[in-house]
């Protein structure tokens, strides 16, 4: 699969600045931000992302919850989406992936970084656990 | 007339005559009567009572001649061993008494008649006899009054050695109750002391007179008084009590407490006294009374329990700790008051007591009165002999409180300083980066100097909630069986960009062949930490040493050498302690955050091995860690098992190939197209499975997918379908991935 767009969903404008600055410049993606799930499901009909990058810890309805309205009726998106968390608690990233994510990715990222990891998550390779958790 | 008895009773004889104590006794009325009653009977001048001694005949009343003792008497002799009285009318015609004193000089006696004294046993003791200047004789019945008079001088006799004996056996008994230790006495039923021993009067300073007037119940503490009333009336009744406790009051007012039994005696189903044996136990009731005070001023929860499980005693601690009365915890099973959830640990340390180990910190949670519970440490050990086990326990709750809190507390905060760090490092990283253009080299310096602080921080925070969670407890190790090899690789892996840019050749060397169990992740990341610390203070172009080596029979060591500087020998243990340095400038110089040593440390120690550090200032560094390695019939089943998941495994991709293939041929409706593309991406990973975990889901899986794809007639699969197939997929990736 080819990315050519990614929507961006993190309460914390800094965090959505930089995220969205390493994705545009170092990923040379297109880049959609959104402040919360609700906003986020409102803009995937206009924007038809490849990939979703979802912070979990976000106030209202945070990522678990944004991420089941999008994967129900009547959104029924199976876009694939990422979870970003500053817990890093094994127990937790298995629990984001038996949910359905295709990955999991732990704050502090490496802006620097972080489009290879999109990459790599995406492209399905088996990435050993203490990789992933580790920004 | 009958033989005498035989000699051979003479020595018995003699001491029932001694035994009667009468020999060499001033003259008594009682037997002064008698001679003089035989005198006039027989109408007799002389009567003589004499009693045959070893070798005398010795006179104890006579009438009619003064004279005390004679050394040989023939005719007494001669009557006392006869049954019956001995007559001779006239002396001098009679050859066996020639030369008797009596017959040759004063009185010249002529006539003689003597009844033998005996004891209830037959002993001849003496004889009763009358004599007369003249030849005579007598009539049969003074004869008769003759034998009567002896008899009763006999009995007389008998019933003074009966008197000395009740005597003597009475002082026997005194002497025996006066050198008991325990106070003894016996109280009328009028209440009066009849008698007490020594000891008695020794403990209450009463002797005398003074004892004389004394009722029991006057040494009765006067708080007991009521009580001894009752308990005499009682026994009285016939009701014994074989145990009481009471304070007696002595002569100077000094109390003691005395523990005994009371019993009344009976005559003729009558009481007749009261007899009380007293020890005196003041010293034990005041010890046990202090032993109490301690038990139950004791903040310690202490308590005894039966092997049963049961509560038997507890001090008042579990009261005021727990909010139970004492009644409702004695004699319950402890384990009711446990918290279930420590249910499984307090049963196996209970059931390690039992088998004679003791207990010490063990910790766990009683459920309080309201509900709420409590943290106890235990100290416990077991008397197999009694069945029973004495525990004591310390409410730790507040401890515990403070610890859970302070986790919390570094938790959230290592939590929220992520959210700012993540921020500024990536800000930072972005600028280093040059992604936002190019910088001035002063700019660009200053910026890596604050990205590069910014990582240490990550790394610090990293590290501390690590430790936090090993310490805490929360670090759950998934052990399995770990090649040695596979770990050293993995961690040269990590290191390796690190000791290129530092110029140092890592060299490994026996690393594959033993398997140890344990938590491959942690492994690594303690290797990465050891070879890390060495490639930091290697000098420039060194070599650092990796090896697996067995130190024993089961044990495996791991050791990293490097050639640096060496660490002096009083800084060695010191290092695996939290934030420990060889120097504080190598924090700022070396990157590190000081609790690698001590999170490796942790993590080895929860493996149950160790770890430590070998150095020889100046020449270099060994840090090692020891491990139990897995045992050969382990190894073995666990090697064959690999194989055999490989070969699973090797046929799975084979199939998987196949699916592959069909899922590419199939051609769904174009709005299907991403999620065709996600059943292709999730059943290409699949293909990189190594074949060492997940191979039961992987065909499992494998089965369903190609029992979807078959049933939907191949090519032009349904939504439904294809996202069935995406779910079963995802579901084996993250099985086999996770």
């Amino acid at each position: 699969m080819r990315i050519r767009k990614v929507l961006l969903v993190d309460d914390e404008p800094d965090l959505r600045k930089i995220g969205a600055l390493s994705l545009k410049m170092v990923g040379r993606w297109e880049v959609v931000v959104a402040a919360s799930g609700a906003e986020a499901i409102a803009l995937l009909s206009e924007e038809n992302p490849d990939l979703i990058i979802l912070d979990v810890m976000m106030p209202g309805m945070d990522g678990v919850a944004t991420f089941r309205a999008l994967r129900g009726p009547p959104t029924l998106s199976r876009i694939p989406v990422i979870f970003m968390t500053a817990k890093t608690q094994k127990q937790e990233i298995d629990g984001y992936l038996a949910l359905g994510a295709a990955g999991v990715i732990t704050k502090p990222f490496d802006p620097m970084t972080l489009p290879q990891e999109v990459e790599r998550i995406v492209a399905g390779a088996r990435i050993h656990p203490s990789l992933v958790t580790r920004g | 007339m009958k033989s005498p008895p035989p000699l051979i009773d003479e020595e018995s004889r003699l001491r029932a005559l001694r035994e009667s104590g009468i020999l060499d006794t001033p003259p008594e009325e009682k037997f002064d009567d008698v001679v003089k009653l035989a005198a006039s009977i027989c109408n007799a001048p002389i009567a003589l009572l004499g009693l045959a001694d070893r070798s005398r005949i010795w006179f104890k009343a006579k009438v009619g001649v003064e004279i005390n003792e004679l050394r040989e008497d023939s005719l007494s002799m001669l009557a006392m061993r006869g049954t019956e009285p001995l007559i001779v009318s006239d002396a001098t015609q009679d050859p066996r008494f020639a030369g008797h004193a009596l017959i040759t000089s004063e009185p010249y006696l002529r006539f003689w008649a003597g009844a033998p004294i005996r004891t209830e046993a037959g002993h001849g003791l003496g004889t009763l006899c009358v004599i007369d200047r003249r030849s005579r004789t007598l009539g049969l019945d003074q004869i008769q009054m003759l034998e009567i008079l002896a008899r009763q001088v006999g009995a007389q006799i008998e019933l003074r050695r009966h008197a000395r004996e009740l005597e003597r056996a009475r002082r026997e008994l005194d002497d025996f109750l006066d050198t008991a230790n325990d106070l003894i006495q016996i109280v009328g039923t009028d209440g009066h002391l009849r008698y007490v021993n020594e000891a008695w009067k020794r403990a209450l300073g009463y002797r005398g007179d003074a004892l004389e007037r004394l009722s029991s119940l006057d040494v009765v503490a006067p708080e007991h008084q009521n009580d001894a009333r009752v308990m005499f009336q009682a026994v009285l009744a016939g009701e014994p009590i074989p145990r009481f406790l009471t304070t007696l009051v002595g002569k100077d007012q000094k109390r003691i407490v005395v523990e005994g039994s009371a019993h009344c005696s009976f005559e003729g189903g009558n009481p007749v006294a009261v007899r009380s044996i007293l020890r005196d136990v003041t010293a034990r009731v005041q010890w046990e009374l202090e032993r109490d005070r301690f038990f139950s001023v004791s903040t310690e929860l202490m308590c005894v329990a039966g092997f049963d499980g049961r509560f038997k005693r507890l001090n008042q601690a579990w009261e005021r700790v727990l909010g139970y009365p004492l009644a409702e915890l004695q004699g319950r099973p402890f384990l009711d008051f446990v918290n279930i959830a420590d249910h499984p640990a307090t049963i196996a340390e209970f059931q390690s007591l039992l088998a004679g180990g003791r207990t010490i910190s063990f910790e766990n949670r009683y459920r309080a009165k309201d509900g709420t519970h409590r943290w106890l440490q235990w100290t416990a050990a077991p008397y197999a002999e009694e069945q029973l086990i004495y525990a004591s326990a310390r409410d730790v709750t507040e401890r515990k409180e403070i610890d859970q809190m302070k986790t919390e507390f570094v938790a959230t905060v290592s939590h929220e300083l992520r959210t700012p760090l993540t921020s500024i490092r990536g800000s930072l990283g972005l600028l280093v980066g040059g992604v936002m253009g190019p910088l001035s080299d002063q700019a660009l310096e200053m910026v890596r100097i604050a990205h590069s602080n910014s990582e240490r921080l990550i790394r610090l925070i990293n590290d501390i909630l690590d430790l936090e969670k090993i310490e805490a407890g929360k670090l759950e190790l998934n052990l399995l069986p770990v090649d040695c090899g596979v770990l050293v690789a993995a961690a040269l892996g990590a290191v390796h960009g690190m000791a290129e840019q530092q110029g140092i050749e890592l060299r490994s060397s026996k690393c594959a062949g033993y398997v140890v169990r344990g938590d491959e992740d942690r492994l690594i990341q303690v290797l990465t930490n050891l070879l890390s610390n060495a490639i930091k203070f290697s000098p420039p172009r060194a070599t650092v040493d990796v090896m697996v080596e067995d130190v024993g029979p089961k044990r495996v060591r791991f050791s990293v050498r490097d050639r640096g500087p060496g660490i002096p020998r009083e800084k060695l243990s010191k290092l695996f302690g939290k934030f420990q340095q060889l120097d504080a400038s190598d924090s700022v110089r070396k990157g590190g955050t000081g609790l690698g040593l001590a999170i490796s440390k942790a993590i080895i120690e929860q493996h149950g091995g160790s770890i430590g550090l070998d150095s020889v200032f100046g020449k270099g560094t060994s840090a090692w860690f020891e491990l139990d390695v897995e045992a050969e019939n382990d190894v073995e089943t666990e090697r064959a098992l690999e194989e055999i998941r490989r070969e699973y495994a090797q046929g799975l991709q084979a199939k998987l190939a196949a699916l592959e293939r069909a899922i590419e041929a199939l051609c769904p409706k174009p709005e299907d197209e991403s999620l065709l593309n996600e059943v292709r991406r999730q059943a290409h990973s699949l293909r990189g499975t190594s074949g060492s975990y997940g191979f039961k889901e992987v065909s499992e899986a494998a089965g369903k997918i190609e029992q979807l794809v078959r049933s939907d007639g191949g090519v032009r699969p349904t939504s439904p379908v294809l996202e069935a197939l995406a779910k079963a997929l995802r579901e084996v990736v993250h099985k086999v991935a996770g």
